[in-house]
């Protein structure tokens, strides 16, 4: 399987400078991750762990006072790894929507609100590719997509306020995979919405994904969609991510101590027992504790944690996690 | 459509209060002095020497007191007065007795609104043009550059810029002519020679009014861009890679022009009062000069009469690019 | 207080506009030290030159430019502190009801503020001068241009109130009883009270304006030294054709500090105030 985005230790800071002091809030800290194709995954946290920052990062939104302290990103263009870090302005706005698009979080507003739907999806598409014939090489390609994705023709003449919230969201998608991308990045895309809209949302983005078999990082905190949708899941915690697997190895073998108390505060059908949540809140991005950022909650806290930052390795197939503990056992197992 | 009418009959509504709240102090200004105000114009006329018999006298006396609102009850003075408006009648003026008026305001008029029309048109556009693209590129050099400019410019008021010109260009650097609206002795038609000989005398007025607009302008079209930019759907279309021209252009500036609209309805009487102040620095002529003329000789009828149209036709002009606003915004016309 | 000084004194444009307020504010000062009485013509040569001891020149009329110039900025300064004062009682006074008490009162009461927004006001004021004309000292023009300052920034109050009314602490202190008097006032005010200044200072630079405008037209009281009087006379006595350029530059260049320092002090200010910009300014990493 090729990876389509691979991270390398990357490192994206939002920076407050006054002549006083200096404020970094570490929102990606050291993430070191490989993505993937024809997969979707599934990324879940507390709010304020740094997920929207990871994909606002990765697609190339970082702006002040969001930066990128360190570390590579690549994306996989014409067979060769890119560093897109690297890259000028013009270069990487031809890659981006071909090869990557994002659906951002509220996508109430993210349509102009002074052209009408049609006129939006025409601009996303002349800016990457020329249209000579406009029946043939817009209109047609349009009207299929949009059939295949169940919307309503007169989406296109309308203007985005006339647009329920749940209609918007879902032509937001349809804008989002106009081009086929290789990877979609969708920022919480049913927070807001109601039930029903929320599933018509997830059928959605299943519908696309294995009509264009490209890769879909789902962020939400909302572990029922997850169960629903992803293929496989990481778990992000004040920056870092501490595991990563399948979605059912993972809900029924959660390794990490922090998954596990997310995991277990899950409801059951039929479990009535009394749920435990983590003891104590998440650090604060500007004011990150030494070694693992989990020790100060962590039931099974050892000395090397509060020493040491534990990398994410597999300690199962397919299965990663960054823990000192379930090093250990590795280590033990050998 | 019907929506319109939500949007519509409500700022009719607000014409009519404007007009009225502004006639209204019109109409009560001449009881601020505790003197008779008839009985001075009256001594203003026949003092500067004009022959009046005694029946044309009354008369005089009788239509002053209407149009000034002071007999007889309250309510039937105002309602006097708004009849004597309607009909466009604001007496005689006291200067050029006894040339009515209103002749007065219909010769001074179109120079006005001339001067006024084209320079308000063409500094909206620019100065919103150029503010847009300086909030857009608000790093790049050029854009400072013009902002600080700007920053100077937008306090001034009219009367010191077009003093600060006049000295400049008619004095110090001898290029416009210092006076006027075309040469004298010239014959006014629609040959070249008037023309040119028109623009050059409307040149320097122009330029002040044009100047000091795209600085304002400018000033607020930045404003409104930099909180444009944060909008989510200008992040979704830098996402989307979106060439920067289509961004600057469609996406921020086309939506940063809705809000000047309603803006430039707000200040049309601001920059009525600035277009007056500058015609009266180049002796143009037109209402400004009309009414420095009125104020230096006294000439009450006249005042009140430009003010008075002042205020129906600002009001009326306020109206009209209130009308226009929905032509530009669909959050408006389709609900 | 003396933080947010040290941090506003860091912005440019702040930095200028208080050393030039400051300079301007000195000068009128030094108005009580004036050796000749600025109504009395003819106290000293005239039409001189800037030279010393006449260190700004002299007019036509003999009076000192420099001596004059100082009283001219404390009377335009106090014309323009009373009108802006009054007016923000006015404005806060309708912002106020209207926007608690929202309905009718409230359409009504912005109706009527809008009106003063559309209206020339100019060609009313210059009505109103060339009737009172002999009566118009320095306060009853500070009282008159009060009178149609406000409308603007009643708005600006009134959406303020409109959003507080909205907030939670509102609801929780009219359950717990409090006077609708003592809630508006006490809960109220802390948040307006940036709003009145930062508008304050707009006005002021309006009610300056205004007062220039009129005097130029020879509509103020043209005895009493102002800014703008000491140009209507400059131009009244042909100063330019006659090439004393120092008589009008003077209070030219002197308003135009005036106005520019003003502008500044308000754009910086309210920069300074707005929540948003202020996120802005410090997250400007370095590139």
């Amino acid at each position: 399987m090729l990876n389509i985005l691979k991270t390398e230790n990357l490192k994206s800071y939002y920076i407050f400078e006054t002549p006083t002091e200096k404020k970094e809030v570490k929102a990606v800290n050291d993430v070191s991750i490989d993505i993937e194709e024809d997969k979707i995954y599934g990324v879940a946290g507390e709010s304020g762990c740094g997920k929207s920052t990871f994909l606002k990062t990765v697609c190339g939104l970082a702006e002040p006072p969001l930066r990128i302290v360190g570390g590579t990103i690549y994306y996989l263009v014409n067979g060769k790894y890119v560093d897109i870090t690297k890259l000028s302005q013009e270069e990487y706005r031809k890659l981006r929507w071909e090869y990557i698009s994002y659906i951002p979080q509220g996508s109430m507003s993210a349509l102009n609100p002074i052209i009408r739907v049609k006129e939006s999806f025409k601009d996303f598409v002349t800016a990457h590719k020329k249209i000579k014939d406009e029946q043939k090489d817009f209109e047609e390609p349009l009207r299929k997509h949009l059939n295949a994705l169940g919307l309503p023709m007169r989406v296109l003449k309308s203007y985005p306020h006339q647009l329920s919230g749940g209609m918007r969201q879902r032509v937001t998608i349809a804008l989002a995979t106009i081009l086929n991308p290789r990877i979609i990045l969708a920022d919480e895309p049913t927070t807001a919405l109601d039930v029903v809209a929320q599933r018509a949302v997830i059928q959605l983005l299943k519908d696309i994904q294995s009509l264009q078999k490209n890769t879909i990082i789902l962020v939400t905190h909302d572990m029922a969609v997850h169960a629903n949708i992803a293929d496989r899941m990481l778990i992000m915690y004040a920056g870092v991510f501490v595991e990563e697997a399948d979605t059912e190895e993972l809900f029924e073998n959660p390794l990490h101590p922090y998954t596990k108390f997310l995991i277990g505060s899950l409801p059951k059908m039929g479990d009535k027992s009394y749920k435990v949540s983590a003891p104590g809140s998440p650090p604060s991005l500007a004011n990150l504790p030494q070694g693992c950022p989990f020790h100060p909650r962590c039931p099974y806290v050892m000395d090397i944690c509060k020493n040491e930052r534990p990398a994410l390795v597999e300690t199962k197939p397919s299965h990663k996690v960054s823990c000192f503990l379930n090093s250990k056992e590795r280590i033990q197992n050998d | 459509m019907l929506f319109i009418k939500r949007y519509l009959l409500p700022r009719i509504v607000q014409f009519l209060v404007v007009v009225f709240v502004g006639i209204t102090i019109v109409f009560f200004v001449p009881r601020l002095t505790p003197v008779d105000p008839v009985q001075q114009v009256i001594s203003q006329i026949t003092s500067q020497g004009a022959f009046m018999d005694p029946a044309a006298v009354d008369a005089l006396r009788q239509s002053l007191t209407e149009l000034y609102g002071l007999e007889g009850g309250m309510f039937q003075q105002y309602f006097a007065f708004w009849g004597r408006l309607i009909k466009g009648d604001f007496g005689p003026s006291l200067f050029q007795f006894p040339t009515p008026v209103m002749d007065l305001i219909m010769i001074s008029l179109p120079w006005t609104a001339g001067l006024l029309i084209t320079t308000t048109i063409i500094s909206w556009i620019i100065g919103n043009l150029l503010g847009g693209l300086a909030g857009y590129f608000k790093n790049k050099a050029w854009a400072k550059t013009l902002d600080n400019i700007s920053m100077v410019l937008r306090p001034i008021p009219y009367y010191i810029f077009s003093l600060l010109l006049l000295i400049l260009f008619a004095y110090l650097i001898p290029i416009f002519p210092s006076a006027g609206g075309y040469s004298v002795g010239r014959r006014i038609g629609f040959n070249w020679a008037f023309i040119s000989d028109l623009l050059i005398h409307s040149f320097l007025p122009a330029m002040s009014l044009v100047i000091l607009g795209i600085a304002a302008n400018f000033m607020t079209m930045k404003l409104i861009v930099s909180n444009i930019v944060a909008e989510d759907y200008v992040m979704y279309a830098k996402a989307g890679g979106l060439k920067e021209s289509t961004i600057a252009f469609k996406y921020v500036i086309k939506n940063g022009l809705l809000p000047q609209i309603t803006g430039l309805a707000l200040s049309l009487g601001q920059i009525f009062g600035g277009a007056l102040i500058t015609e009266i620095v180049f002796s143009y002529p037109g209402l400004g000069t009309l009414l420095y003329g009125a104020i230096n000789s006294g000439d009450y009828n006249l005042i009140m009469g430009v003010t008075s149209l002042s205020v129906i036709g600002i009001a009326g002009a306020t109206l009209l690019v209130d009308l226009i606003y929905p032509l530009f915004d669909p959050r408006i016309r389709y609900r | 207080m003396l933080e947010a000084f040290k941090e506003l004194m860091k912005d440019g444009r702040f930095k200028f506009a208080f050393i030039v307020i400051c300079v301007l504010a000195f000068m009128s000062i030094l108005s009580f030290f004036s050796p000749y009485d600025p109504l009395r013509w003819n106290v000293v040569p005239r039409d001189r030159p800037p030279s010393w001891p006449h260190i700004f020149g002299t007019t036509s009329q003999g009076q000192d430019l420099f001596w004059q110039s100082t009283f001219a900025i404390r009377n335009s300064l106090t014309i323009a502190l009373i009108a802006s004062g009054i007016s923000r009682v006015i404005a806060i006074i309708v912002g106020l009801v209207s926007g608690y008490k929202g309905g009718t009162v409230d359409t009504v009461l912005m109706s009527i503020n809008d009106s003063f927004v559309v209206m020339p006001l100019l060609p009313i004021l210059i009505l109103i001068a060339s009737v009172i004309r002999e009566n118009l000292n320095m306060v009853m023009l500070g009282i008159i241009l009060s009178l149609f300052g406000w409308a603007w920034d009643a708005r600006v109050i009134r959406s303020q109130i409109l959003s507080l009314r909205e907030r939670e602490f509102t609801y929780t202190a009219i359950l717990s009883g409090t006077k609708t008097f003592n809630l508006v006032v006490k809960e109220y005010f802390p948040f307006i009270i940036p709003i009145i200044f930062a508008t304050l200072i707009n006005n002021m630079i309006w009610a300056t304006g205004m007062e220039v405008t009129l005097a130029i037209l020879g509509l103020s009281n043209t005895e009493i030294p102002t800014i703008g009087t000491m140009i209507h006379w400059a131009v009244n006595y042909q100063s330019i054709l006659l090439g004393y350029w120092w008589w009008i530059l003077t209070p030219v260049i002197i308003s135009v500090f005036l106005f520019v320092a003003l502008y500044l002090l308000s754009t910086s200010l309210s920069e300074y105030l707005d929540p948003r910009t202020r996120i802005q300014r410090i997250g400007k990493a370095k590139e």
